[in-house]
């Protein structure tokens, strides 16, 4: 089997074994790029959210998304920056924007019915001076 | 290839395979699913030999000052959007009895007194609630459904009048009970509150009955942008077998914590609420016997007849108000209160004619409670979807109606079952892993699509019978095809 | 213009006697003479039509590089699936690639259009395999003769269904998991990938294909039912043909990967479809034929318990996943999701007793009935037994795709949203991900069930007829047999149609 030939069939071979994953780790990268903080929403008998605690920095801009890997609704409320996605339903994503200006503690927290411990489902995020 | 390469490649492919399903299964939450759930915190309530007649000069009793505080967190309620109204963040709780009585003594920061009901704003209070079921409540406070709860309130307004604190208004103030969204127009009291706080029952979220007696005597002072109230109720309230009074024997309690902040718009359900707090009553030290509190305000005595069939017929009244929207008042957590007794409740709607059949299913993860439902063509039908976990859908084939209910909120809807047969409603809103399968039947009779069937089935294989039998024997000497 | 084709022995013919049953390939038919008996009383049973006599297939099934590039196309989708599967750990079935493609798209597709139409195409065109073939071959559409591995050669005891029987029925044990959790699809196709690779370099050829797989063993019987096959043209021109090269294959393609003759082999059961006999067979001999529905279930090759108890689990699956999962019992649900360990137990034995035992076992009886009734002292009951199970084959298809549809129709609008969105995390990659969830004409399903249904009853009556026609004595004695297996077929017809929408 000449070279062109190998060349055309090891390429075939690849973009159907090797690119879809890699395309998907790819573009999967490129769309988060301005992401700064993901958070994962689930009840917290299965981990709660993660990370829990948050660390930002006063003045920069905090692009959070927030991802419900969980098989139920979720929320995320983030009163002190004025944030509530209102209803997350499993397996979606939303992305929030805040940019906290001084140091401090601030809670989010879950709005939505979800678990029998619902009301643990809370975190923290933390600015930090520049 | 040699036994060998074969051996190799093969080992290297379960180790490929063992290795991704490793992954995925470490990360099948995402990440690590461990290390979520906190159990509750232990208040102490100690035994100290010190009975308090809630005099001003109590808050600063030598217990309190013995005592650490302790701090109790507390969170926004998710009951009524918008949830952030003024939080409480944090209320400090003292708690101790001297072997009759049980005193507690909350503490926490408001920077405006509000002791009156106005526009836009309302009493401060607060208030503890225990469980009254005898085994630990295996959810959270705002799953307590099927544990009633004992909640005893605390209300500035009742405060001013009982205490005479002269905060610029007239005395006579209603005494109502907390209402939901509106101020309402309340019945004016003509005689002053016995007492500065109320005894309530909830025997589950959304219904919430004061007692006719009150047992529990407390006290508030507000000073420097800060809240002080004392609490007060004998450990053991008589009579015992009632079961609408918590018994504080020594022991774990499971006990929660609530505040309003008037001058935010708190009042009824939108509160600063605590998930549960474990309340450790420590036994009182020997010799000390306990009796029965003598310090009863207002009339005793066992649960009037009367009165509870008021409160029933005023939730039954209120099960035929809710309408598509679901305006209904949400059934939230245990501190979620609404009117049921006379006053205050809504004109129900004038009946149409005729009444729809009113059908109540309860949707858990992942089954209707009734899941098989027969009707007649032609009824008309409510089918009130009620959720005990989370929030669930209702879909039903061939009808248009698709409902939603979390524990907050019933959907409603009404239809005519013109179609017979069986129809499946399946759950419309991703509740948990099995929700495809979330299904249930409603059965429109007469069903006559499976008598059709029935009828072709059998028709069909009697005409197969007689194909057989007749056209057979007339091919019957006829000579094979070539 | 269409050709007859040499039905081989064992199709029902009008006339007295019974049908001859021994091994069809101890003779070569007359090219000339046709198959009797019509489907249906309309469709000749001999009837064909060869799709590769229409222009541009023929030439399409001889290229080296098809069904590779099909194949090369799925396991791109695969990666997708897999990748979704490791991503998608428990997160919810429904917005995962993994779940609706394998449970909704691709399950269905199987059931409604690719067996009942195309045979085995699917096994043309099934990337599971791939990594093992070209593993064999280390070649990927090349040809290389000389295959790798040590190349056993299959036990003979296990040269029949009962592996893949016990091996889907075991599957099937799991299906509360990996019908809504990807991570426990990936891991069902991951472990046919990787059973797959290591057969396939132990054993010879499509050893795992014919012997393991679990979907090789449903879609081997319901193929019988399919309306296409792969056949010789003619066999006198294979009868002078000294090398078979479609046996021992030659430079132009390898010689069967499924261990067929295929210049004589009679049913679609065991052939994949994997078209090699196209480009080996010198003479262009080879047909891919378009024929009436379910004509091989007449035709006695490999006849056994093993093809009749797939039937029955077939059948018996059909019933049990319905009941737990279409069903409103939620504490069925709870077992079968293995809410405790007990529970889950508890189905597995259910589940097991009711398809390897109970099923059949009333089967039994209506065919000891049979028997009975026909008045035919010297048939076998065995042989009743078997035979007339394959009537159980079109009413087994039938009762799955009226199944199919249960979950299709309601939840197929999944499918928009995944397309877009495959692995949850927020992508819109054709605009479809907003698509919310929409159920499709779900007020129809029950009646478009129950036509399937009487489809079915009607397709097993016909067949049922003249399988008794080939195993009993004679004309009376068949008319006499048939009637307690109607009644079954009545009964499971009534049964299904009281599941379903009762």
């Amino acid at each position: 089997m000449n070279a062109t030939k190998f060349i055309l069939v090891a390429a075939a071979v690849l973009a159907c074994t090797i690119l879809p994953i890699l395309a998907t780790i790819g573009y999967e990268a490129v769309r988060t790029q301005g992401i700064t903080h993901e958070v994962l929403a689930r009840a917290p008998e299965r981990g709660n959210y993660l990370p829990r605690h948050i660390k930002a920095q006063a003045g920069k801009l905090v692009r959070l998304r927030i991802r419900n890997v969980d098989t139920v609704t979720h929320g995320f409320t983030l009163p002190d920056f004025g944030i509530d996605v209102g209803d997350l339903k499993a397996g979606h994503s939303t992305i929030v924007e805040f940019t906290p200006q001084k140091p401090g503690t601030h809670a989010f927290y879950c709005t939505v019915w979800c678990s029998d411990h619902h009301l643990q489902m809370r975190g923290t995020v933390e600015v930090v001076a520049p | 290839m040699r036994k060998s390469s074969v051996i190799i490649l093969c080992a290297l492919t379960v180790a490929l395979f063992a290795g991704l399903v490793y992954y995925g299964w470490a990360n099948r939450w995402g990440g690590p699913p461990q290390g979520g759930v906190d159990p509750p915190p232990e208040l102490a309530m100690p035994y100290v030999e010190c009975a308090l007649a809630l005099g001003a000069a109590d808050f600063d009793a030598a217990p309190w000052k013995d005592l650490a505080p302790f701090r109790v967190q507390l969170l926004h309620q998710i009951t009524a959007a918008p949830h952030a109204t003024g939080l409480v963040p944090e209320l400090r709780v003292r708690a101790f009895h001297d072997g009759k009585d049980a005193y507690f003594l909350f503490e926490w920061p408001d920077a405006q007194e509000s002791r009156e009901h106005g526009a836009g704003h309302f009493p401060d209070a607060c208030a503890v609630a225990f469980s009254l079921a005898p085994e630990p409540p295996k959810h959270s406070i705002m799953m307590g459904f099927e544990s009633p709860v004992n909640i005893w309130q605390w209300k500035a307004d009742l405060d001013a009048q009982v205490w005479k604190v002269a905060s610029g208004e007239s005395a006579a103030s209603p005494n109502e009970h907390y209402t939901y969204e509106e101020p309402a127009a309340f019945p004016a009291r003509t005689t002053p509150p016995s007492s500065a706080c109320q005894d309530l029952i909830s025997p589950r979220p959304g219904l919430v009955t004061p007692k006719p007696w009150g047992r529990i005597a407390g006290r508030g002072q507000w000073r420097d942008g800060h809240w002080r109230v004392i609490l007060k109720r004998a450990l053991a309230a008589a009579p015992a077998g009632l079961r609408a009074d918590v018994q504080l024997t020594p022991g774990r309690h499971y006990t929660a914590f609530a505040a309003w902040n008037g001058d935010t718009g708190d009042r009824g359900a939108r509160k600063s609420i605590s998930d549960w707090v474990i309340l450790d009553v420590q036994p009182a030290a020997p010799g000390q016997g306990r009796s029965a509190s003598t310090h009863e305000i207002g009339a005793e005595g066992p649960w009037p007849a009367k009165h509870a069939k008021d409160a029933k017929r005023a939730g039954d009244r209120r099960s035929k108000i809710e309408d598509q929207e679901s305006k209904i008042p949400p059934r939230g957590p245990a501190f979620s209160l609404f009117p049921t007794a006379a006053a205050g409740t809504v004109d129900p709607e004038p009946p149409k004619e005729p009444e729809p059949r009113v059908i109540t299913i309860k949707a858990k993860r992942f089954e209707y409670m009734p899941s098989e439902i027969t009707v007649q063509k032609g009824e008309r039908i409510t089918l009130r979807l009620e959720s005990l976990d989370v929030t669930h859908g209702l879909y039903l084939d061939g009808y248009e109606v698709d409902i939603k209910a979390n524990p907050t909120k019933v959907g409603v809807a009404t239809f005519v079952a013109d179609k017979p047969g069986r129809f499946t409603f399946r759950c419309s809103e991703t509740c948990g892993e099995f929700h495809p399968y979330m299904i249930g039947y409603l059965m429109v009779e007469p069903n006559t699509r499976f008598r059709v069937y029935v009828v072709a089935t059998i028709g069909l294989a009697v005409a197969a019978a007689v194909l057989v039998f007749f056209r057979t024997r007339q091919s019957k000497g006829a000579a094979p095809n070539a | 213009m269409p050709e007859e084709r040499n039905e081989g022995r064992g199709t029902s013919g009008e006339g007295g006697g019974a049908l001859p049953i021994e091994n069809p390939k101890s003779e070569i038919r007359n090219p000339k003479s046709r198959g009797e008996g019509r489907l249906l009383g309309l469709i000749p049973l001999s009837w064909r039509y060869d799709l590769a006599a229409l222009p541009g297939v023929r030439w399409l099934l001889k290229r080296r590089w098809f069904p590779m590039i099909a194949i090369l196309v799925n396991l791109f989708i695969f990666m997708g699936i897999l990748t979704g599967g490791i991503l998608g750990g428990f997160s919810p079935g429904n917005y995962s690639f993994t779940i609706m493609i394998v449970w909704i798209l691709w399950w269905v597709m199987l059931m409604l259009v690719l067996v009942p139409v195309f045979s085995r195409t699917w096994c043309m065109v099934c990337p599971l395999p791939a990594f093992g073939e070209w593993l064999q071959r280390l070649k990927v559409f090349g040809v290389n003769n000389q295959l790798q591995g040590l190349n056993l050669k299959w036990p003979r005891r296990l040269r029949n269904m009962w592996l893949m029987n016990f091996l889907f029925l075991g599957t099937t044990f799991f299906s509360g998991f990996f019908t809504v959790k990807p991570l426990a699809t990936f891991m069902l196709l991951g472990s046919i990938i990787v059973l797959g690779i290591v057969i396939m370099l132990i054993f010879e050829k499509r050893s795992f294909c014919l012997y393991i797989c679990p979907v090789s063993g449903f879609q081997g019987l319901y193929s019988n039912m399919a309306m296409t096959e792969v056949r010789v043209k003619d066999p006198a021109i294979c009868a002078k043909h000294k090398t078979k090269t479609c046996e021992t294959g030659n430079k132009r393609g390898y010689g069967c990967p499924w261990l067929l003759e295929p210049h004589s082999f009679t049913r679609n059961t065991y052939c994949g479809m994997c078209l090699e006999c196209f480009k080996t067979c010198p003479f262009d001999n080879v047909a891919f034929n378009l024929r009436p529905p379910g004509t091989d279930l007449l035709v006695n090759d490999k006849r056994g318990l093993d093809e009749a108890w797939k039937g029955f689990i077939m059948l018996g699956i059909a019933i049990m996943f319905y009941t737990a999962m279409m069903g409103p019992w939620g504490w069925l649900k709870e077992m079968v999701r293995g809410a405790t360990l007990g529970g889950w137990l508890t189905f597995v034995a259910i589940h097991a007793a009711f398809n390897l035992l109970a099923l059949p076992g009333v089967f039994l009886v209506f065919a000891w009935l049979a028997k009975a009734l026909s008045g035919d002292r010297n048939v076998a009951l065995k042989a009743v037994f078997v035979n007339l199970s394959y009537a159980m084959v079109p009413m087994g298809l039938a009762a799955w795709i009226a199944f199919s549809f249960g979950f299709l129709l309601p939840n197929g609008s999944y499918i928009l949203h995944i397309l877009s969105d495959p692995f949850a995390r927020g992508w819109n990659l054709i605009g479809t991900a907003g698509f919310p969830w929409t159920p499709v004409l779900t007020g129809w399903l029950v009646p478009f069930q129950y036509v399937s249904l009487l489809v079915g009853l009607v397709f097993g009556a016909d067949y049922g007829y003249k399988l008794a026609r080939q195993t009993f004595a004679d004309e009376r004695a068949a008319r006499r047999g048939f009637i307690p297996l109607l009644a079954f077929l009545v009964l499971v017809a009534l049964f299904f149609g009281w599941l379903y929408g009762g």
